[in-house]
């Protein structure tokens, strides 16, 4: 039995039965219901895998389909997709994730008839985007939005690429979406096409076992073949099948929840946006491609996978792969002094980045923040502390550079290079070198004596009678 | 790459921000809210101020 999004449900409710929940109450998602329901649950705590089990479509009738959003909100439960133990959900699993990518292996091709993506075809006039129930996710976004991925081939390479992306509901055209192509695989092979005045062939898969997107995510190199690296992080083989419009020139995931087929025209630009995106702010309205739907394959009991955006759902997903990365490039150039990375989710999982080091001369913690700022165009700041500090516990990073940093000489600003968000801090960088000065006597931290607590059983001290 | 913003607001009152980018080119911005279309010069209101 192949994973996808049905097997992942099942493990979480015979596994974790508390991570997930099931709503039967009808919700608009046009009209903002499901992300409200998201967010007075995490007002409470709570950040479960949602499934809404009847939803309205665009029109406002009844859809068959229900959502599933939310899979990826907490670090244990992306542990669980990957196969990993919750209890090492921290940099272990980071670390592990990064070496997910050389278990990369080939996809395996499959028939029609065993691929349940098939199961329901609709190709021609019989398509209509209207039927899906597309969530409208921030109170000022342009409109209903599929957040999934986006699959490409280079046409020179063969190879194919997967990235999120975000593809809103044409309100003049239920054949159409307004898409943003923005990973630099896609961009490269849309350019192929554009300069050749051809429409370039693209699929949205909207729903697969989160192990699958998770292995979008993997930081690979360039051209490598994104089906390819999946494999790696579904613990099997991808199981493809060819598509409809394009037959075994453009193969499809056979074990995806819904295919949407299309094509980019070239050239073809329309307007698109604002949308509540990874950084909590919205993105400014501009021009977009579309995508002109050939046909929609689904299983019959196919669910619409959604992410809530610039949620947890969303910057989860990029975190993991980012800290495994950036952990492996310190280490390379640092070695064992290098004792932790966390991309916090206060800034995003992508904006801000806490490494610990061993110090041992000082200057490291600089040297350090200055490698980590140029592992990724979204980070902007970078604060290293020392190893006796957990960048998994926000409150004693800040508490380290309050105490530790002089202004004076601890914090350096990159002036004029490029960023990827919009904040006030602009088109700078900064670097904070918050571990504890080796050259000037500055109070300790205080600390219970760990021999204390290797004493101490404290189920021994709470007994009652 | 990093995006400068200006905003308009709509007749029906609703603002939303725009990327500057396209704030000369010839192209109509929708209004999220209302879906009615516009040059940026003929928005109700327009703040140039970059974001």
């Amino acid at each position: 039995m192949a994973k996808d999004l049905h097997s992942f449900i099942e493990e979480l409710e015979r596994d974790h039965p508390g991570d997930i929940v099931r709503i039967a109450k009808t919700v608009d998602p046009t009209k903002h219901e499901i992300t409200a329901v998201l967010e007075l649950l995490k007002q409470r705590g709570e950040q479960p895998m949602a499934i809404f089990e009847n939803c309205l479509d665009i029109e406002g009738e009844l859809s068959p389909t229900p959502v599933l959003i939310n899979a990826f909100a907490t670090r244990e439960r992306c542990a669980t997709a990957l196969g990993m133990p919750r209890d090492q959900a921290k940099l272990p699993l980071s670390v592990g994730f990064s070496r997910l990518a050389a278990d990369a292996c080939d996809p395996v091709v499959v028939d029609a008839a065993s691929a349940p993506v098939k199961e329901i075809i609709e190709t021609g006039d019989d398509v209509d985007i209207r039927k899906l129930p597309i969530v409208m996710h921030s109170e000022g976004d342009y409109g209903p939005c599929l957040t999934m991925t986006l699959a490409v081939k280079d046409p020179e390479s063969g190879a194919y690429n997967a990235a999120f992306i975000k593809a809103f509901y044409d309100f003049e055209d239920q054949r159409r979406l307004r898409i943003t192509i923005h990973s630099t695989d896609s961009e490269r092979a849309l350019q192929y096409y554009e300069d050749r005045g051809l429409p370039m062939p693209v699929v949205a898969i909207l729903g697969h076992h989160p192990s699958f997107y998770l292995g979008t995510m993997a930081l690979t190199p360039f051209e490598s073949n994104d089906y390819r690296t999946i494999g790696g992080y579904l613990g099997e083989p991808l199981r493809l099948v060819p598509s409809e419009t394009w037959g075994e020139d453009f193969m499809v995931p056979a074990d995806a929840e819904i295919i949407i087929e299309g094509e980019v025209p070239p050239g073809v630009r329309m307007i698109a946006d604002p949308f509540g995106d990874i950084t909590r702010q919205y993105q400014a309205q501009t021009l977009r491609q579309v995508m002109n739907v050939k046909a929609v394959t689904r299983r019959s009991d196919a669910m619409l996978q959604d992410v809530f955006a610039g949620h947890h759902d969303h910057m989860t997903v990029g975190q993991i792969p980012k800290e495994g990365s950036l952990y492996n490039t310190l280490q390379a150039k640092f070695g064992d002094v290098i004792t932790a990375v966390h991309l916090p989710l206060s800034g995003c999982g992508r904006l801000l980045v806490y490494v610990s080091v061993r110090k041992t001369y000082e200057g490291l913690g600089k040297a350090v923040a200055l490698a980590a700022i140029q592992e990724s165009w979204t980070f902007q700041t970078v604060v290293v502390v020392d190893d006796i500090v957990d960048v998994y516990n926000e409150e004693d990073v800040v508490w380290s550079a309050l105490v530790n940093v002089d202004m004076s000489r601890d914090v350096d600003v990159i002036h004029n290079i490029p960023t990827v968000f919009t904040t006030s801090q602009g088109y700078r960088k900064v670097l904070i070198d918050a571990t504890r000065p080796l050259d000037r006597t500055i109070p300790e931290m205080n600390r219970v004596p760990q021999e204390a607590m290797d004493r101490i059983n404290l189920d021994d001290y709470l007994a009652k009678g | 790459m990093m995006q400068r913003t200006f905003r308009v607001t709509c007749n029906c009152g609703h603002s939303f921000p725009v990327d500057y980018g396209i704030r000369h080119v010839d192209v109509l911005l929708e209004c999220p809210m209302c879906r009615a279309k516009m040059k940026p010069d003929d928005a109700a209101e327009l703040d140039e101020r970059w974001g």
